[in-house]
């Protein structure tokens, strides 16, 4: 049941809550109508339908999307989404972290195959963001673990219920905060992609189904990511019975990709090297917290 | 039953396959089948030694093959669990690496063979010797021979003007560490007079009571001496150099080896020579920060690399950080918390067994592109997955088991690794920032070998027209396949392989120290359920994952049918103008560009001072200029003189002696008391 | 050869000691190829007598096989019977030497018969052969006479007859340059050899019986022990060109083929000293360490490579020295490896003269910097250097990783010297060996001759000799 529940909250509420960012918050700041709030099904299905071009040799272009795809997935069987993680007792953070990294994998070789000079040019952005970005994530969960002496995400998330908040979870939750809107692609960071600069970067030579794959795999990864946030660092509502305890995550969920979709909308792009020192500090940040966390605070 | 003798058999059929292998030198292919069937029976030999230690229990040779009665040393070829371990690595790298060698070597087409098989068989002979004595006479003889053959590799190809450099800067390197080690050695053997790991142990175990500086002096140059060896910065400076500079097939036995001893060199003299005190733990902290140092500049550096060899060999300073981080972790825990040194311990075994799998591999895959394209240079050939399939094939999964990507050996070892940082850290949280660091660089191995697929392998084909299109011969391919499909299999059934490596590491450490293997994995023989007194700590079940990811997988690919979408091939889209490929491929040195700058100094390169000449101390020195010289004018001078009064001129003479009779009358009269 | 080794070690002696010298008297008469073949032939027997003696000596190591000879009865008088001044007698120590000495005298007369030759590019020369085999084979006689000497007066005879024959070896080519450095050479060890007749006459006046054996100095005050030792070390300096008498030994690189190997005569001396005060002992050994790294110094801005070898052949002779230093001190093990070092670095070093005379040979030049790529034309001659220098640096599986082992028990710092040493000669290696070929280098015409031969048999010895000379060393006493 709880596969269902991950995956189906992975792949039907990313599109959705897109959907609903672009709608409500977009189109609001832009001063326009907008779209209705389903139109990113509309897409991926449209997308689905269409011509699939290739441009570069088979193998690897024709299933690093799948390949990506399924590792959100899988990062999805992996992250506590108000409940066990269905997969939890098979694969801790660490897994976790691996295969989120296995998406971006999947990202940069479809960039590398495809050998268009923008393509190469998003893969290497992915690459250096990925680097730079992924560390926080780490450093975040790796305070939680030191909190509750265990690696396996679900007893970070029931451990922080129990114990209550602490400095060092705060700053993390602070910190992994800031590094979100890199995680999941959004401006001021979605350098690796940034449409009107490199014209998609990695996904310059795709179309159809594998673009489609891709931009699914994104919205599920959203969810992902702001799953991490709420179940771990925000335990509240963890300690509920069972609908109701969904219930909290998803609130925590939607109220964390709108902020996103906010600071999305309101904030221009940054240059790579910009993001490469904001992000130093936000590693710093993240780090202090671990330091409070060892100390016992 | 096999015993020990069969060990002895294998070095006498290694170095009778040296002798033969110079003899035929001129026959090229003949050369290489005598030198892999030598590898090959030898590894199977050396095999069954290796596995009747693991699985039953120490072989030891039943008489020292000779006994050095003055320094109280007998060869006597032992194998216990740990050997065994690296002993088993050596023997599939062996057969692996000649196998290989066979055509490659022959694109070396002047240079004579007898400088190759020869020292390879003897270089692997030296490896599984030092693997094999319990004597520090006969391991560091063994030692120094190995940097001897492996030094003759890497100045093969001695008119390339690199690799003359590269091997000076090697042997000399690593000669000064052998001297370290052997100053260390003989420390010790004045205070006991015997050379025996045992002995080593008691008269360190004498000297931690009555000099401690000296045990530090002692721990110091024995790390220096294998930092050395297994590449450790900044003592593995001249590894950049020379394992590029050998043939790739001996860069991937060295790598895959004599690499390893350097671990195995720590861990073998912190157990096996050194009493459990505070030592371990202060020089456990220092191996470990020296690992992570290693990892964090060498990965690091790799990345800037545009040279497979070279980026090859950053990784692997960088990856034998990784060893060194877990074992010293291990050791400094050794005296605070049994499970973790425990955990951290097999950690770093695993991590190095897997590093001696996938980085001979890509050393192949390297070897196996110059073999085809004719270089090194990844600016100037790729793609090759068009022309070479399973050997980028290979390369993908040892690129991505280096990376650590789930599924495959590395995670495995690095998973481990970074929980034996994270609950070390629960005692000495330093290690809770190593991990941190060795996690970063996790992600930057991946990046670096996302840049080495995707610039040799993956893409778009980019050779010189003269290539030929196809994939390297089967005696390149199976070796390759051989040791990727052992990458696959140690990471999907991990707790096969962890059982053993359980069974080397509680055999070096006391007796009833290590918890048992079930309560530290768990018993699941798929899931490794990892739990530290008692509570569970972390999770790692490849199967069950693996086939959830495999699900995951069929659903993308029902999603990508969903639409019936057709599937038609274009041209590359260049925003509507036409260039040729070669003019618009992206170099290898501006990917990354902005993350390297952040670190472009980060790997200085110290060029070799060039000497002035003292004139002054010269002089100084030259003691016929101002003493000899002097001495001889002087008395020449006085000669002169003397001769002066000898004119020739008769009435001279007669003055003389006149004035010489007048003077012994007086004489003669002044000694008969009279005047 | 089977019947040689029946005889007794006692039966031998005599001929051992007889055949390089009537072997000399016979090579002044003959010429060219004869004096080749005579030459070749006289060293061969004594090579095979000394196995067959060496073979004997192994049925019992740590026994002394001596035959008395002659008493002088002129030095008898009132204070005792007359002092034996000719004995024979092989020990452990002995064996070893002679080992060394008889194979390298014969190796190097094989290689002489190739390298003086109109071929050769550096000294076309084929001249007065038997003069110089004459010499060649006196000096093996004397170095014979040296390994078998049973007292110091014989010691000192045999001494001053080396002495002899260096200045004539080095004078050989008669030209300017040699003929200076012959001179200096003799008159710098033949001072050395006035203190040696300095100490005989100390033993004969203080002891009563007896006064020249080599327990002499256990049996006298020790006052004058300390004298009679002093002057024996100041010989040994001046013979082993150790500070401040190592000038002459670069400039005797005039000569035409190595004789260096031949300069271990010094140790013999010196490893007769036992009961002696500290102080001596600390003398000795700050006095060679001083000369090591003294040397060391020099070598490094050395361009000429005979002149390189000769000073690194200073430093091994140093610390050979700074072991026997030890032994003083009372180590055995140091001891005992300084001595096994004379085989080791005998071969390792006579391989390196031997290749860098087939190196002039070839190419017409010395000088480092006019030399590179030779690898390229002479791969057996590269070979043998490195072999050479991984030899005295003490890399296994050659024979100078054991003596290095037991030499360096005590004397750390020797090895601190020892690797400076060891990365300046591989560096030469590399400079010399590898890349392009250079001018000098390009013109080499390639022959395989009997020098090629000798160098590898020398690189096998490299190889193998400690197989045969750690039980012996094993087996030298502290002391006479």
């Amino acid at each position: 049941m709880t596969f269902a529940i991950n995956i189906g909250l992975a792949l039907l509420l990313g599109p959705l809550l897109a959907g609903v960012v672009r709608k409500m918050i977009r189109a609001r700041v832009h001063s326009r109508q907008g779209p209705p709030i389903v139109q990113p099904f509309y897409d991926l299905f449209k997308l689905l339908g269409k011509e699939d071009l290739e441009s570069g040799p088979g193998l690897v272009l024709r299933y690093a999307p799948m390949v990506a795809f399924a590792a959100i997935l899988a990062a999805a069987l992996l992250t506590p989404m108000g409940l066990r993680p269905p997969l939890g007792g098979y694969g801790d953070m660490i897994v976790f972290t691996y295969f989120i990294t296995i998406a971006v994998v999947g990202v940069i070789m479809t960039g590398l195959t495809s050998a268009s000079p923008y393509s190469m040019l998003g893969a290497g952005r992915e690459i250096m963001m990925h680097l730079i970005v992924e560390p926080v994530l780490i450093i975040c969960l790796v305070t939680a673990a030191i909190k509750c002496g265990s690696l396996l995400m679900w007893d970070m998330a029931a451990s922080n219920y129990v114990n209550g908040p602490s400095i060092s979870m705060v700053v993390a939750a602070v910190a992994l905060f800031l590094a979100l809107q890199a995680q999941i692609g959004k401006l001021p960071f979605d350098i690796p992609e940034a449409e009107t600069e490199i014209m998609g970067g990695p996904f310059i030579e795709l179309s159809g189904p594998k673009l489609a794959l891709f931009q699914w795999a994104f919205f599920a990864r959203q969810i992902v990511y702001a799953s991490v946030l709420a179940a771990i660092f925000i335990p509240w509502g963890t300690g509920f019975a069972l609908p109701w305890n969904i219930a909290a995550h998803l609130l925590k969920v939607i109220v964390i990709i709108l902020l996103v979709g906010l600071i999305d909308v309101v904030n221009p792009r940054l240059r790579i090297d910009q993001a490469m020192t904001y992000f130093f500090g936000v590693i710093f940040v993240a780090l202090v917290g671990m330091g409070f966390a060892l100390i016992g605070a | 039953m096999v015993d020990a003798d069969l060990l002895i058999a294998a070095l006498v059929l290694l170095v009778a396959g040296a002798i033969i292998t110079t003899v035929i030198a001129r026959y090229r292919r003949l050369c290489g089948y005598v030198a892999f069937v030598t590898a090959l029976i030898a590894a199977i030999w050396v095999t069954m030694v290796a596995w009747q230690a693991l699985t039953v229990g120490p072989v030891q040779a039943r008489v020292p093959l000779l006994t050095i009665t003055e320094l109280g040393s007998p060869l006597l070829f032992v194998v216990d669990q740990l050997s065994a371990v690296f002993l088993l690595i050596t023997a599939l790298i062996m057969v692996c690496t000649t196998l290989f060698s066979m055509r490659y070597i022959l694109i070396y087409e002047r240079y004579s063979l007898a400088r190759y098989y020869p020292l390879l068989l003897l270089f692997f002979g030296s490896v599984i010797s030092v693997l094999s004595v319990h004597n520090m006479l006969f391991f560091l003889h063994f030692w120094e021979f190995m940097t001897l053959t492996s030094y003759v590799l890497v100045v093969f190809h001695w008119v390339n003007p690199d690799s003359g450099p590269a091997g000076l800067r090697y042997f000399i390197a690593t000669h000064v560490a052998m001297v370290c080690m052997l100053i260390a050695t003989i420390i010790v053997y004045r205070q006991v007079g015997s050379l025996e790991f045992a002995a080593v142990r008691e008269a360190i175990a004498e000297l931690t009571v009555t000099s401690p500086a000296t045990v530090h002096l002692i721990l110091a140059l024995f790390v220096v001496g294998f930092a050395t060896k297994a590449g450790i910065l900044p003592f593995g400076f001249w590894m950049p150099d020379a394992y590029p500079a050998a043939p790739t097939a001996a860069s991937a036995a060295f790598v895959g080896t004599m690499c390893k001893l350097g671990v195995y060199g720590i861990v073998r003299f912190f157990t096996t020579c050194l009493p459990l005190s505070h030592f371990v733990t202060t020089w456990g902290i220092i191996i470990a920060v020296l690992g992570t140092i290693s990892i964090f500049i060498g990965t690091i550096t790799a990345l800037q690399q545009t040279d497979s060899k070279r980026l090859l060999t950053f990784h692997a300073i960088g990856q034998t950080g990784y060893m060194w981080l877990a074992v010293g972790l291990g050791l400094a825990l050794l005296r605070i918390s049994p499970a973790v040194a425990t955990l951290a311990l097999l950690a770093g075994l695993f991590h190095t067994v897997n590093n001696a799998l996938f980085k001979p591999l890509l050393f192949l895959n390297a070897g196996a592109a110059l073999y085809r394209t004719g270089t090194r240079d990844m600016d100037k050939a790729g793609g090759l997955m068009a022309i070479m399939p399973v050997t980028a094939v290979t390369a993908i999964i040892a690129s991505l088991a280096i990376a650590g990507i789930p599924g495959l050996n590395g995670f495995v070892s690095k998973w481990l690794i970074f929980q034996s940082t994270v609950v070390g850290g629960f005692e000495l949280p330093v290690f809770v920032f190593l991990g941190i660091v060795a996690i970063f660089i996790s992600a930057v191995t991946l990046a670096s070998f996302l840049k080495f697929l995707g610039m040799l392998f993956v893409g778009r084909l980019h050779v010189s027209p003269e290539v030929e299109r196809r994939e390297v011969p089967l005696t390149m391919v199976i070796p390759q396949v051989t040791i990727a499909i052992f990458c696959v299999l140690f990471g999907v059934l991990p707790i096969l392989v962890m059982r053993h490596l359980y069974t080397a590491v509680s055999a070096i450490l006391p007796s009833g120290y290590s918890p048992a293997f079930a309560s530290l994995f768990g018993t699941s023989p798929l899931t490794v359920n990892l739990s530290l007194s008692g509570a569970p700590a972390g999770a790692w079940g490849p199967i069950v994952i693996l086939v959830a990811f495999a699900g995951c997988l069929a659903l993308a690919y029902l999603i990508f049918r969903m639409g019936g979408a057709r599937t038609r091939e274009v041209p590359m889209w260049l925003c509507g103008e036409e260039h040729d490929f070669a003019e618009v491929r992206y170099p290898v040195h501006s990917f990354l560009l902005t993350f390297n700058r952040y670190f472009a100094k980060i790997y200085p390169s110290i060029p070799f001072a060039q000497l002035a000449r003292p004139t002054a101390v010269l002089k100084l020195l030259d003691i016929d200029r101002w003493v000899y010289d002097p001495m001889f004018r002087a008395l020449r001078w006085i000669m002169r003189g003397m001769s002066a009064s000898h004119t020739g001129l008769p009435q001279f003479y007669m003055l003389w002696m006149i004035v010489g009779a007048a003077l012994a009358v007086i004489v003669l009269f002044s000694m008969a008391g009279g005047l | 050869m089977s019947a040689l080794l029946q005889m007794s070690a006692r039966d031998l002696l005599v001929p051992l000691v007889a055949a390089p010298l009537i072997g000399a008297l016979l090579c002044i008469f003959l010429k060219r190829r004869l004096s080749d073949f005579v030459a070749a032939i006289f060293a061969a027997i004594t090579l095979v007598l000394a196995i067959g003696t060496i073979g004997d000596v192994f049925a019992n190591l740590s026994h002394t096989v001596s035959v008395p000879l002659a008493r002088l009865a002129m030095l008898g008088g009132e204070t005792g019977p007359a002092p034996l001044v000719f004995e024979l007698s092989i020990d452990a120590l002995g064996a070893l030497m002679l080992f060394i000495v008889t194979v390298i005298g014969f190796l190097v007369v094989v290689y002489s018969s190739a390298y003086l030759s109109p071929n050769n590019v550096e000294h076309p020369a084929g001249e007065a052969k038997g003069r110089y085999y004459a010499w060649l084979l006196l000096f093996l006689g004397a170095m014979v006479g040296i390994a078998l000497a049973g007292n110091f007066f014989q010691l000192f005879i045999f001494w001053e007859l080396t002495t002899l024959c260096s200045w004539a070896l080095i004078s050989h080519y008669q030209n300017e340059e040699s003929l200076r450095a012959g001179f200096k050479a003799l008159i710098m060890t033949a001072i050395g050899g006035l203190f040696f007749i300095l100490a005989l006459v100390l033993m004969y006046l203080s002891a009563d019986s007896e006064p020249f054996a080599f327990d002499v100095l256990s049996r006298v005050a020790p006052g004058v022990r300390t004298t009679i030792f002093v002057f024996l070390l100041i010989a040994a300096w001046a013979k082993a060109a150790q500070f401040p008498f190592f000038t002459w030994l670069p400039d005797a690189m005039a000569a035409p083929t190595p004789i260096s190997c031949y300069l271990h005569a010094a140790a013999r001396t010196v490893s007769a000293s036992f009961g002696l005060s500290y102080g001596v002992g600390l003398l000795m050994g700050i006095m060679a360490l001083g000369t090591i790294f003294i040397v060391v110094f020099l070598f490094l801005f050395q361009d000429d490579l005979k002149k390189i070898l000769a000073l690194s052949t200073i430093a091994h002779l140093g610390y050979i020295l700074v072991a026997c230093a030890m032994g003083i001190w009372g180590s055995t093990t140091a001891f005992q490896g300084g001595l096994l070092h004379i085989a080791a670095h005998g071969c390792g070093k006579g391989l390196l003269f031997l290749s860098v005379g087939m190196l002039t040979y070839y190419t017409g030049t010395r000088q480092v910097s006019e030399l590179s790529g030779v690898g390229a034309k002479l791969p057996l001659v590269a070979l043998a250097f490195f072999v050479g220098a991984f030899t005295i640096a003490g890399v296994p599986p050659l024979a100078g990783f054991w003596s290095k082992f037991l030499g360096a028990v005590i004397a750390i710092l020797l090895l601190a010297e020892s690797a400076i040493a060891f990365g300046f000669f591989l560096w030469i290696g590399h400079r010399v060996f590898f890349g392009k070929p250079s001018a000098a280098v390009a013109q080499v015409e390639k022959s395989i001759g009997v020098m090629h031969v000798v160098i590898v048999l020398l690189a096998i010895l490299c190889a193998t000799v400690h197989i045969y000379a750690i039980p012996l060393a094993e087996h030298i006493p502290l002391g006479m």
